[in-house]
């Protein structure tokens, strides 16, 4: 059997944490996510679910008069490591066409921290940023 | 103007647009693991060359580092109207895996969260992990 690859030694199965076939299980992602803050300027709600097994994301930016729905994107849940199935974190990117938005999220002792990093292909000069919200359940 | 939550707008303290080139100068340094004992990444060279991010980093392993390479990263800054690089990301494509890195300055600590997703068939999952940098 060939030796396993690696990058770092996190990618190395510790003995009592060998490896178990099998897809990450974003169970503890899936529901209905709130954004801490009520006045948030960023994504004020997400919807994950496990739609047919695949993982899906379903977010909405703050706006006025009324949230402004980007659609459902399929994401990627991650474990806690090598050896793990609980999904702990997930990525999924948006593409609008003139901008794009990578989300990049973890759970926090239940808050879902989510990092979006916005890009813009408009020439508006906007310049791409970062931001950071915080939903709970 | 486009936009798709009210952060992408421009505002009167957002600034004004500035031309679309974050600079990423404000990330150029050598960065080191605060947990010395790591098994994750070690050490972070992020330069910037000509306006270009460009990472460098090095995976913690025995009995030296692994070096993963360097890769031209995006930056980005904290509004639409600052340009003032404050996090980036940046992309390893291994072969048997691929290592997405989702990073931002905070404090003069960089907080590092990487996502993982092996390519081999191992039976590995796919993994998260966070990791916290000093220059």
């Amino acid at each position: 059997m060939e030796p396993l690859k690696f990058t770092r030694l996190n990618d190395l199965p510790v003995p009592a944490d060998r490896p178990r076939a099998g897809a990450v299980d974003p169970a503890p992602l899936l529901g209905v996510w709130h954004s801490t803050n009520r006045a948030t300027r960023g994504i004020i709600k997400l919807i994950l679910s496990d739609s047919d097994g695949n993982f899906t994301v379903r977010a909405f930016g703050a706006c006025e008069p009324s949230p402004l729905e980007w659609g459902t994107v399929v994401g990627a849940a991650f474990a806690d490591g090598v050896g793990l199935r609980a999904g702990v974190g997930f990525r999924a990117f948006y593409e609008f066409g003139f901008m794009q938005t990578t989300l990049a999220a973890y759970l926090n002792k239940r808050i879902l921290v989510v990092d979006a990093y916005n890009t813009f292909r408009d020439g508006s000069g906007r310049l791409n940023y970062f931001s950071r919200d915080h939903f709970y359940q | 103007m486009n936009f798709t939550r009210a952060e992408d707008q421009l505002t009167a303290a957002g600034g004004q647009a500035g031309g679309g080139v974050v600079d990423p100068s404000p990330l150029a340094g050598t960065w080191y693991s605060t947990d010395k004992k790591t098994r994750g990444i070690s050490k972070l060279i992020l330069s910037a060359d000509g306006g270009v991010l460009r990472v460098h980093a090095f995976g913690a392993c025995e009995p030296t580092d692994c070096d993963w390479g360097e890769v031209e990263g995006a930056a980005f800054s904290s509004g639409v109207g600052s340009a003032e690089a404050m996090a980036f990301t940046a992309f390893y494509d291994f072969g048997f895996m691929e290592t997405h890195l989702a990073v931002y300055l905070k404090g003069g600590i960089l907080v590092l969260d990487s996502f993982n997703t092996f390519k081999d068939g191992s039976g590995r999952s796919n993994y998260f992990s966070r990791e916290f940098y000093h220059s």
